[in-house]
């Protein structure tokens, strides 16, 4: 899994490649907790990289998206696709998250 | 052995049901899926449940033990189905104790984890559990193939 983080004001992009599964989740979780911990709390996630996902990776979904919402901001998701929707689904999350087709619309859906 | 409904049985996995561990029970399933030339939505599912069980067995399994025990894991798959085998020497697990979780619960109620269970059983057509002799589990796991 690689991750490159983004600034696009007024929101921060995370670029997320690869398989978010119990090897790499906790990397993402502590790269996420940073950028929220610097204050910036309007994340995005763009998973349109990522091709596999279990529990452990939306655990930390899940985690991030409670903070940051805490924090005042939110956890958003941009360019998810099929098979990782299909593991959102069956968790709820979809209900939880706000998903966006790509990133540009995740970064327009916050207020500048 | 990549021949569409061609008979792949896989050499067994064993190892330590450590943590450190889990990066060679995820490539073993990874290179199986492959190996059999799984559709990718079927290989998703494989590895998802796989990859749950195994991580439960890791953290859960052997819970108090001084030194974790093993863990095997086994991968057929023929023209109809695929199976993987997850054996270990844990104590008995019971998957009727097991927290359903709930994925209509608000965000304030979600707890972190207790998904994993719930994976497998959406994703796979048969989970049987046994209590093996003189001790131990072993869940099978069991996806159809679609005919052609």
């Amino acid at each position: 899994m690689d991750i490159v983080v983004e600034q696009r004001t007024p929101a921060t992009v995370v670029h997320i490649t690869g398989s978010v599964d119990g090897l790499t989740a906790d990397t993402l979780m502590a790269t996420l907790q940073q950028q929220i911990d610097a204050g910036n709390t309007r994340l995005i996630g763009d998973l349109s990289g990522v091709s596999y996902t279990s529990s452990a990776g939306l655990r930390a979904l899940l985690a991030t998206v409670k903070q940051a919402r805490t924090a005042g901001g939110d956890f958003r998701l941009a360019g998810v696709l099929p098979p990782v929707h299909k593991v959102l689904e069956m968790s709820g999350f979809t209900t939880i998250l706000k998903l966006y087709p790509d990133v540009d619309g995740a970064v327009a859906s916050y207020p500048a | 052995m990549s021949d569409e409904g061609a008979e792949l049985e896989m050499e067994e996995e064993v190892c330590e049901a450590r943590r450190e561990r889990l990066g060679d029970l995820l490539a073993f399933v990874e290179r199986a899926c492959a190996l059999a030339a799984l559709d990718a939505d079927v290989a998703f599912d494989v590895r998802l449940a796989t990859e749950e069980v195994v991580t439960n067995v890791i953290e859960h399994g052997y819970a108090g033990a001084e030194t974790p025990g093993p863990i095997s894991l086994r991968f057929h798959r023929d023209p109809r189905q695929v199976v993987v085998t997850i054996d270990d020497l844990a104590p008995p697990f019971d998957p009727a104790t097991v927290r359903p979780a709930d994925p209509s619960a608000p965000l304030e109620k979600r707890r972190i984890g207790g998904l994993g269970w719930h994976f497998v059983t959406r994703v796979m057509d048969e989970v049987r559990h046994e209590h093996r002799h003189p001790r131990g589990n072993r869940l099978t796991l069991v996806k159809r193939l679609a005919e052609d």
